[in-house]
Protein backbone atom coordinates (compact mmCIF):
# COMPACT_ATOMS: atom_id res chain seq x y z
CA UNK A 1 0.00 0.00 0.00
CA UNK A 2 2.85 2.72 0.35
CA UNK A 3 3.55 2.49 -3.44
CA UNK A 4 1.45 5.43 -4.18
CA UNK A 5 3.46 7.27 -1.27
CA UNK A 6 3.51 11.30 -2.06
CA UNK A 7 4.54 13.15 1.06
CA UNK A 8 7.33 12.74 2.83
CA UNK A 9 7.88 12.91 6.90
CA UNK A 10 9.89 15.91 5.66
CA UNK A 11 7.54 17.54 3.65
CA UNK A 12 5.75 21.27 4.84
CA UNK A 13 2.10 21.73 5.18
CA UNK A 14 -0.25 24.23 5.98
CA UNK A 15 -3.96 25.67 5.75
CA UNK A 16 -4.95 27.48 2.22
CA UNK A 17 -6.22 30.91 2.56
CA UNK A 18 -9.94 31.53 1.10
CA UNK A 19 -11.95 29.05 2.67
CA UNK A 20 -14.97 30.00 5.25
CA UNK A 21 -14.76 27.90 8.37
CA UNK A 22 -17.04 26.83 11.34
CA UNK A 23 -18.25 24.66 13.69
CA UNK A 24 -21.71 22.89 12.96
CA UNK A 25 -22.45 20.41 15.97
CA UNK A 26 -18.93 19.84 16.90
CA UNK A 27 -18.08 19.07 13.25
CA UNK A 28 -15.39 21.47 11.37
CA UNK A 29 -17.54 22.65 8.07
CA UNK A 30 -15.74 24.40 5.23
CA UNK A 31 -16.83 25.77 2.29
CA UNK A 32 -14.22 26.64 -0.40
CA UNK A 33 -14.93 30.48 -1.94
CA UNK A 34 -13.34 29.99 -5.24
CA UNK A 35 -15.52 26.94 -5.74
CA UNK A 36 -18.26 26.99 -3.80
CA UNK A 37 -17.56 23.66 -2.11
CA UNK A 38 -18.70 22.44 1.24
CA UNK A 39 -16.60 20.38 3.11
CA UNK A 40 -17.07 18.05 6.45
CA UNK A 41 -13.72 17.63 7.98
CA UNK A 42 -15.45 16.25 10.99
CA UNK A 43 -14.15 16.65 14.65
CA UNK A 44 -10.51 14.83 14.23
CA UNK A 45 -10.22 16.67 10.68
CA UNK A 46 -11.04 19.97 12.41
CA UNK A 47 -8.07 19.73 14.92
CA UNK A 48 -6.10 18.66 11.93
CA UNK A 49 -7.48 21.65 10.22
CA UNK A 50 -6.11 23.45 13.17
CA UNK A 51 -2.91 22.36 13.45
CA UNK A 52 -2.21 23.76 10.04
CA UNK A 53 -2.80 26.91 10.76
CA UNK A 54 0.81 26.86 10.99
CA UNK A 55 3.15 25.55 8.87
CA UNK A 56 3.96 22.13 10.08
CA UNK A 57 6.43 19.18 8.55
CA UNK A 58 4.59 16.14 8.35
CA UNK A 59 6.33 14.37 11.26
CA UNK A 60 5.81 17.36 13.45
CA UNK A 61 1.68 17.04 12.61
CA UNK A 62 1.60 13.48 13.42
CA UNK A 63 4.01 13.70 16.66
CA UNK A 64 0.94 16.31 17.85
CA UNK A 65 -1.67 14.05 16.70
CA UNK A 66 -0.21 10.87 18.32
CA UNK A 67 0.14 11.94 21.67
CA UNK A 68 -3.36 13.23 21.43
CA UNK A 69 -4.81 10.99 20.34
CA UNK A 70 -2.90 7.62 22.16
CA UNK A 71 -1.98 5.67 19.00
CA UNK A 72 1.59 5.15 17.29
CA UNK A 73 3.05 6.74 15.27
CA UNK A 74 3.20 4.54 12.36
CA UNK A 75 -0.78 4.35 12.91
CA UNK A 76 -1.45 7.77 13.12
CA UNK A 77 0.72 8.53 9.64
CA UNK A 78 -1.40 5.63 7.97
CA UNK A 79 -4.65 7.24 9.13
CA UNK A 80 -3.31 11.17 8.56
CA UNK A 81 -1.93 11.01 5.05
CA UNK A 82 -5.00 10.14 2.95
CA UNK A 83 -6.80 12.52 4.73
CA UNK A 84 -3.72 15.31 3.77
CA UNK A 85 -3.76 13.92 -0.15
CA UNK A 86 -7.61 14.43 -0.39
CA UNK A 87 -6.94 17.83 0.96
CA UNK A 88 -4.10 18.92 -0.95
CA UNK A 89 -6.42 17.29 -3.97
CA UNK A 90 -9.47 19.71 -2.72
CA UNK A 91 -6.71 22.80 -2.70
CA UNK A 92 -7.53 23.28 0.76
CA UNK A 93 -3.88 22.86 1.83
CA UNK A 94 -0.54 24.10 0.66
CA UNK A 95 2.29 21.27 -0.09
CA UNK A 96 5.82 22.01 0.46
CA UNK A 97 7.67 18.91 -1.12
CA UNK A 98 11.46 18.27 1.03
CA UNK A 99 12.97 17.26 -2.42
CA UNK B 1 -43.77 66.49 7.56
CA UNK B 2 -42.58 64.85 11.34
CA UNK B 3 -40.93 61.38 11.18
CA UNK B 4 -43.01 58.62 12.19
CA UNK B 5 -41.55 55.74 14.69
CA UNK B 6 -42.17 52.32 13.09
CA UNK B 7 -41.54 48.88 14.31
CA UNK B 8 -40.65 45.76 12.21
CA UNK B 9 -37.69 42.58 12.67
CA UNK B 10 -36.99 43.53 16.09
CA UNK B 11 -36.01 46.66 15.50
CA UNK B 12 -37.44 50.33 15.96
CA UNK B 13 -37.09 52.59 12.99
CA UNK B 14 -37.40 56.60 12.63
CA UNK B 15 -38.91 57.19 9.26
CA UNK B 16 -38.46 60.74 7.21
CA UNK B 17 -40.70 58.20 4.53
CA UNK B 18 -44.53 57.41 5.44
CA UNK B 19 -44.41 53.38 4.97
CA UNK B 20 -48.03 52.24 5.22
CA UNK B 21 -47.01 49.21 4.66
CA UNK B 22 -45.01 49.16 8.40
CA UNK B 23 -46.28 49.09 12.15
CA UNK B 24 -46.71 51.96 13.53
CA UNK B 25 -45.35 51.77 17.47
CA UNK B 26 -48.45 52.80 19.51
CA UNK B 27 -46.13 54.49 22.90
CA UNK B 28 -43.61 56.19 20.93
CA UNK B 29 -40.75 56.84 22.83
CA UNK B 30 -39.30 60.66 22.80
CA UNK B 31 -35.75 58.55 24.12
CA UNK B 32 -33.45 58.98 20.88
CA UNK B 33 -31.98 55.85 22.36
CA UNK B 34 -35.20 53.37 21.61
CA UNK B 35 -34.48 53.88 18.15
CA UNK B 36 -32.48 51.52 16.21
CA UNK B 37 -32.27 52.80 12.67
CA UNK B 38 -33.05 56.29 11.38
CA UNK B 39 -34.61 56.46 7.74
CA UNK B 40 -33.81 59.52 6.43
CA UNK B 41 -34.03 61.61 3.32
CA UNK B 42 -30.90 63.65 1.63
CA UNK B 43 -29.34 64.34 -1.70
CA UNK B 44 -26.83 61.92 -2.14
CA UNK B 45 -25.56 62.42 -5.45
CA UNK B 46 -22.32 64.18 -4.93
CA UNK B 47 -21.16 61.73 -2.02
CA UNK B 48 -21.78 59.19 -4.79
CA UNK B 49 -20.11 60.42 -6.91
CA UNK B 50 -16.60 61.11 -4.34
CA UNK B 51 -16.49 57.34 -3.80
CA UNK B 52 -16.41 57.22 -8.00
CA UNK B 53 -17.81 53.70 -8.15
CA UNK B 54 -17.06 53.39 -12.34
CA UNK B 55 -19.94 50.93 -13.42
CA UNK B 56 -20.93 49.20 -9.97
CA UNK B 57 -24.03 49.73 -8.79
CA UNK B 58 -23.81 48.53 -5.30
CA UNK B 59 -20.53 49.29 -3.46
CA UNK B 60 -19.31 48.87 -0.12
CA UNK B 61 -16.96 50.25 1.89
CA UNK B 62 -16.31 50.29 6.14
CA UNK B 63 -19.28 48.97 7.11
CA UNK B 64 -21.58 50.90 5.08
CA UNK B 65 -23.54 49.83 1.64
CA UNK B 66 -24.28 52.34 -0.81
CA UNK B 67 -26.31 51.58 -4.06
CA UNK B 68 -27.91 53.00 -7.01
CA UNK B 69 -31.12 51.92 -8.80
CA UNK B 70 -31.75 53.65 -12.29
CA UNK B 71 -35.33 54.34 -11.84
CA UNK B 72 -35.65 54.60 -8.18
CA UNK B 73 -32.81 56.53 -6.68
CA UNK B 74 -29.80 56.25 -4.40
CA UNK B 75 -29.49 54.33 -1.10
CA UNK B 76 -26.44 54.47 1.70
CA UNK B 77 -27.31 51.76 4.39
CA UNK B 78 -24.91 53.02 6.95
CA UNK B 79 -23.39 50.94 10.12
CA UNK B 80 -26.28 49.01 10.78
CA UNK B 81 -27.72 52.37 12.13
CA UNK B 82 -28.97 54.50 9.41
CA UNK B 83 -30.57 54.44 5.66
CA UNK B 84 -30.37 57.50 3.52
CA UNK B 85 -32.38 57.60 0.60
CA UNK B 86 -32.35 59.88 -2.70
CA UNK B 87 -35.42 58.96 -4.64
CA UNK B 88 -34.50 60.01 -8.50
CA UNK B 89 -36.96 63.13 -9.47
CA UNK B 90 -40.19 61.67 -10.36
CA UNK B 91 -39.92 57.96 -9.00
CA UNK B 92 -42.73 56.42 -7.85
CA UNK B 93 -43.08 56.58 -3.78
CA UNK B 94 -44.20 52.30 -4.12
CA UNK B 95 -41.45 51.51 -6.16
CA UNK B 96 -38.70 53.59 -3.64
CA UNK B 97 -40.51 51.87 -0.72
CA UNK B 98 -40.11 48.33 -2.55
CA UNK B 99 -35.90 49.06 -2.16
CA UNK B 100 -36.78 50.28 1.56
CA UNK B 101 -38.34 47.72 2.70
CA UNK B 102 -36.70 44.82 0.78
CA UNK B 103 -33.12 45.36 0.38
CA UNK B 104 -32.11 48.59 2.61
CA UNK B 105 -33.46 46.29 5.90
CA UNK B 106 -32.19 43.35 5.02
CA UNK B 107 -28.24 44.82 4.57
CA UNK B 108 -29.27 46.85 7.96
CA UNK B 109 -30.22 43.34 9.47
CA UNK B 110 -26.72 42.11 8.14
CA UNK B 111 -24.92 44.83 9.55
CA UNK B 112 -26.33 44.41 12.91
CA UNK B 113 -26.16 40.38 12.86
CA UNK B 114 -29.19 39.05 11.95
CA UNK B 115 -29.87 36.71 9.40
CA UNK B 116 -32.55 37.44 6.86
CA UNK B 117 -33.88 34.49 5.18
CA UNK B 118 -35.39 35.24 1.69
CA UNK B 119 -39.06 33.31 3.05
CA UNK B 120 -42.43 33.55 5.19
CA UNK B 121 -43.02 32.44 8.74
CA UNK B 122 -46.05 31.43 10.47
CA UNK B 123 -47.07 30.15 14.23
CA UNK B 124 -47.64 26.52 15.16
CA UNK B 125 -48.17 25.72 18.08
CA UNK B 126 -45.80 28.67 20.18
CA UNK B 127 -43.21 27.74 17.95
CA UNK B 128 -41.88 29.83 14.49
CA UNK B 129 -41.72 27.45 11.03
CA UNK B 130 -40.10 28.84 8.24
CA UNK B 131 -40.51 28.65 4.67
CA UNK B 132 -37.68 29.40 2.57
CA UNK B 133 -37.67 28.64 -1.35
CA UNK B 134 -36.90 30.72 -4.47
CA UNK B 135 -39.50 33.63 -6.00
CA UNK B 136 -42.71 31.97 -6.78
CA UNK B 137 -42.41 28.70 -5.09
CA UNK B 138 -45.48 29.33 -2.47
CA UNK B 139 -43.87 30.78 0.38
CA UNK B 140 -46.45 33.31 0.79
CA UNK B 141 -49.32 31.34 -0.59
CA UNK B 142 -48.17 28.71 1.76
CA UNK B 143 -47.95 30.80 5.04
CA UNK B 144 -51.45 32.84 3.97
CA UNK B 145 -53.33 29.25 3.67
CA UNK B 146 -51.54 28.35 7.54
CA UNK B 147 -52.76 31.59 8.49
CA UNK B 148 -56.32 30.85 7.00
CA UNK B 149 -56.10 27.71 9.38
CA UNK B 150 -55.82 29.80 12.08
CA UNK B 151 -51.65 29.67 12.48
CA UNK B 152 -50.57 33.02 12.30
CA UNK B 153 -48.35 34.84 10.07
CA UNK B 154 -45.08 36.37 11.85
CA UNK B 155 -43.40 37.47 8.18
CA UNK B 156 -43.46 37.38 4.81
CA UNK B 157 -40.15 37.69 2.35
CA UNK B 158 -37.61 38.23 4.98
CA UNK B 159 -37.43 36.17 8.19
CA UNK B 160 -34.95 37.92 10.49
CA UNK B 161 -33.17 35.81 13.19
CA UNK B 162 -31.57 36.11 16.00
CA UNK B 163 -30.31 34.29 19.19
CA UNK B 164 -31.68 34.35 22.84
CA UNK B 165 -29.11 34.30 25.55
CA UNK B 166 -29.87 30.28 25.52
CA UNK B 167 -28.77 30.28 22.18
CA UNK B 168 -31.83 29.11 20.53
CA UNK B 169 -32.75 31.09 17.44
CA UNK B 170 -35.69 33.21 17.22
CA UNK B 171 -37.67 34.85 14.86
CA UNK B 172 -39.08 38.57 15.02
CA UNK B 173 -41.96 39.96 13.50
CA UNK B 174 -41.88 41.52 10.27
CA UNK B 175 -45.07 42.96 8.98
CA UNK B 176 -48.59 43.06 8.84
CA UNK B 177 -48.37 42.66 4.71
CA UNK B 178 -48.64 39.48 2.20
CA UNK B 179 -47.76 39.48 -1.01
CA UNK B 180 -50.00 37.13 -3.26
CA UNK B 181 -50.00 35.97 -6.81
CA UNK B 182 -52.89 35.94 -9.06
CA UNK B 183 -53.61 32.30 -8.94
CA UNK B 184 -53.06 32.51 -5.08
CA UNK B 185 -55.95 34.60 -5.02
CA UNK B 186 -58.28 32.78 -6.93
CA UNK B 187 -57.13 29.42 -5.00
CA UNK B 188 -58.50 31.72 -1.50
CA UNK B 189 -61.19 32.85 -3.41
CA UNK B 190 -60.18 36.13 -3.08
CA UNK B 191 -61.39 39.28 -5.51
CA UNK B 192 -58.19 41.50 -6.77
CA UNK B 193 -60.34 44.51 -7.32
CA UNK B 194 -59.98 44.35 -3.21
CA UNK B 195 -56.13 44.99 -3.07
CA UNK B 196 -53.86 47.16 -4.78
CA UNK B 197 -50.64 45.47 -6.89
CA UNK B 198 -46.91 45.56 -5.82
CA UNK B 199 -45.14 47.88 -8.00
CA UNK B 200 -44.04 46.40 -11.54
CA UNK B 201 -45.53 43.20 -10.52
CA UNK B 202 -48.85 43.84 -12.18
CA UNK B 203 -50.43 40.19 -11.23
CA UNK B 204 -48.75 40.61 -7.64
CA UNK B 205 -51.15 41.81 -4.64
CA UNK B 206 -50.59 43.85 -1.42
CA UNK B 207 -52.60 42.08 1.26
CA UNK B 208 -53.04 43.75 4.46
CA UNK B 209 -53.46 40.89 7.29
CA UNK B 210 -53.48 42.96 10.82
CA UNK B 211 -56.01 40.37 11.61
CA UNK B 212 -53.76 37.64 11.50
CA UNK B 213 -50.39 38.66 12.11
CA UNK B 214 -48.51 37.66 15.48
CA UNK B 215 -46.73 40.86 16.75
CA UNK B 216 -44.12 39.16 19.33
CA UNK B 217 -40.51 37.19 19.02
CA UNK B 218 -41.06 33.46 18.78
CA UNK B 219 -38.26 30.50 18.83
CA UNK B 220 -37.48 28.77 15.67
CA UNK B 221 -38.20 24.98 15.40
CA UNK B 222 -37.92 24.39 11.73
CA UNK B 223 -37.22 25.26 8.20
CA UNK B 224 -38.88 23.87 4.79
CA UNK B 225 -37.81 24.42 1.47
CA UNK B 226 -40.57 24.65 -1.39
CA UNK B 227 -39.41 22.65 -3.73
CA UNK B 228 -42.05 22.81 -6.77
CA UNK B 229 -42.25 20.72 -9.66
CA UNK B 230 -45.18 21.44 -11.68
CA UNK B 231 -43.83 19.68 -14.92
CA UNK B 232 -44.45 16.46 -13.06
CA UNK B 233 -47.11 14.41 -13.06
CA UNK B 234 -49.16 14.99 -9.47
CA UNK B 235 -48.58 13.37 -6.97
CA UNK B 236 -48.89 13.45 -2.47
CA UNK B 237 -46.98 16.22 -0.95
CA UNK B 238 -43.58 14.81 -0.25
CA UNK B 239 -41.32 15.90 3.29
CA UNK B 240 -38.12 14.89 3.59
CA UNK B 241 -35.05 16.19 5.94
CA UNK B 242 -32.27 17.81 5.24
CA UNK B 243 -29.08 17.07 6.54
CA UNK B 244 -25.09 17.65 7.09
CA UNK B 245 -23.44 20.13 4.50
CA UNK B 246 -26.84 19.96 1.88
CA UNK B 247 -28.38 22.49 4.79
CA UNK B 248 -25.10 24.99 5.16
CA UNK B 249 -25.88 25.09 1.11
CA UNK B 250 -29.99 25.56 1.38
CA UNK B 251 -29.40 28.57 4.39
CA UNK B 252 -27.10 30.29 2.03
CA UNK B 253 -28.88 29.67 -1.08
CA UNK B 254 -32.22 31.18 0.75
CA UNK B 255 -30.26 34.21 1.91
CA UNK B 256 -32.04 37.49 1.28
CA UNK B 257 -30.15 39.02 -0.94
CA UNK B 258 -27.03 37.00 -0.31
CA UNK B 259 -24.80 38.44 -2.61
CA UNK B 260 -24.56 41.19 -0.92
CA UNK B 261 -23.37 39.44 2.47
CA UNK B 262 -19.99 39.27 0.71
CA UNK B 263 -19.91 42.60 -1.30
CA UNK B 264 -19.78 43.60 2.44
CA UNK B 265 -16.69 41.25 3.64
CA UNK B 266 -19.18 39.09 5.95
CA UNK B 267 -18.87 35.92 3.90
CA UNK B 268 -17.48 34.52 7.24
CA UNK B 269 -19.78 35.81 9.34
CA UNK B 270 -23.16 34.42 7.32
CA UNK B 271 -20.93 30.71 7.04
CA UNK B 272 -21.04 30.64 11.13
CA UNK B 273 -24.54 31.77 11.34
CA UNK B 274 -25.60 28.69 9.11
CA UNK B 275 -23.64 26.20 10.88
CA UNK B 276 -24.59 27.30 13.96
CA UNK B 277 -28.20 27.12 12.70
CA UNK B 278 -28.34 23.94 11.26
CA UNK B 279 -27.10 22.59 14.29
CA UNK B 280 -29.64 23.89 16.09
CA UNK B 281 -33.17 23.85 14.29
CA UNK B 282 -35.03 20.58 12.07
CA UNK B 283 -34.46 21.69 8.27
CA UNK B 284 -36.49 20.01 5.41
CA UNK B 285 -38.08 19.95 1.93
CA UNK B 286 -41.17 20.07 0.93
CA UNK B 287 -41.97 18.96 -2.63
CA UNK B 288 -45.41 19.26 -4.72
CA UNK B 289 -46.09 18.77 -8.09
CA UNK B 290 -48.12 19.50 -10.68
CA UNK B 291 -49.93 22.27 -11.51
CA UNK B 292 -53.14 22.53 -9.36
CA UNK B 293 -53.76 24.70 -5.95
CA UNK B 294 -52.52 22.17 -3.35
CA UNK B 295 -51.59 24.77 -0.48
CA UNK B 296 -54.21 23.33 1.48
CA UNK B 297 -52.74 19.82 1.45
CA UNK B 298 -49.41 21.22 2.47
CA UNK B 299 -51.28 22.98 5.31
CA UNK B 300 -52.14 19.28 6.22
CA UNK B 301 -48.42 17.58 5.47
CA UNK B 302 -47.02 20.20 7.62
CA UNK B 303 -49.49 20.66 10.62
CA UNK B 304 -49.60 16.42 10.61
CA UNK B 305 -45.64 16.60 11.04
CA UNK B 306 -45.66 19.71 13.54
CA UNK B 307 -47.71 17.47 15.73
CA UNK B 308 -45.97 14.38 15.56
CA UNK B 309 -43.37 15.71 16.85
CA UNK B 310 -44.85 16.96 19.87
CA UNK B 311 -45.69 13.43 20.51
CA UNK B 312 -42.47 12.25 20.17
CA UNK B 313 -43.79 9.36 17.86
CA UNK B 314 -41.24 8.75 14.38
Amino acid sequence: MKSTKQFDWKDRVKQKEGNLVSDMGGEKVMMSIQSGKYYNLGSTGGRIWELLSQERTIAGLVDVLASEYEIDADTCHAQVIPFLEHMSREGLIDVVYED
Amino acid sequence: MLPVQYEAYGLRWLSQFQMPELQIVQNSSQDAGDIDVHIQSADLTTLWEAWDVGNENFVSRDGSLFFRIEDAGIFLIEQGRRIIVNPKQDADEKKVRLFILGTCMAVIMMQRGILPLHGSAVVIDGWAYAFVGHSGAGKSTLSAALASRGYPLLTDDVVALTWDAGGRAIVSPGYPQQKLWQPSLDGFGMKEENYATVHAEITKYAIPVQHYFHERSVPLAGIFELNPKPDDVRKPIQLTQVHGLERLHLLCTHTFRSTLVARQGLAQWLFETVSRLSASVEIGRLTRSGSDFTAFEMVERITDHVRKGVHTEQ
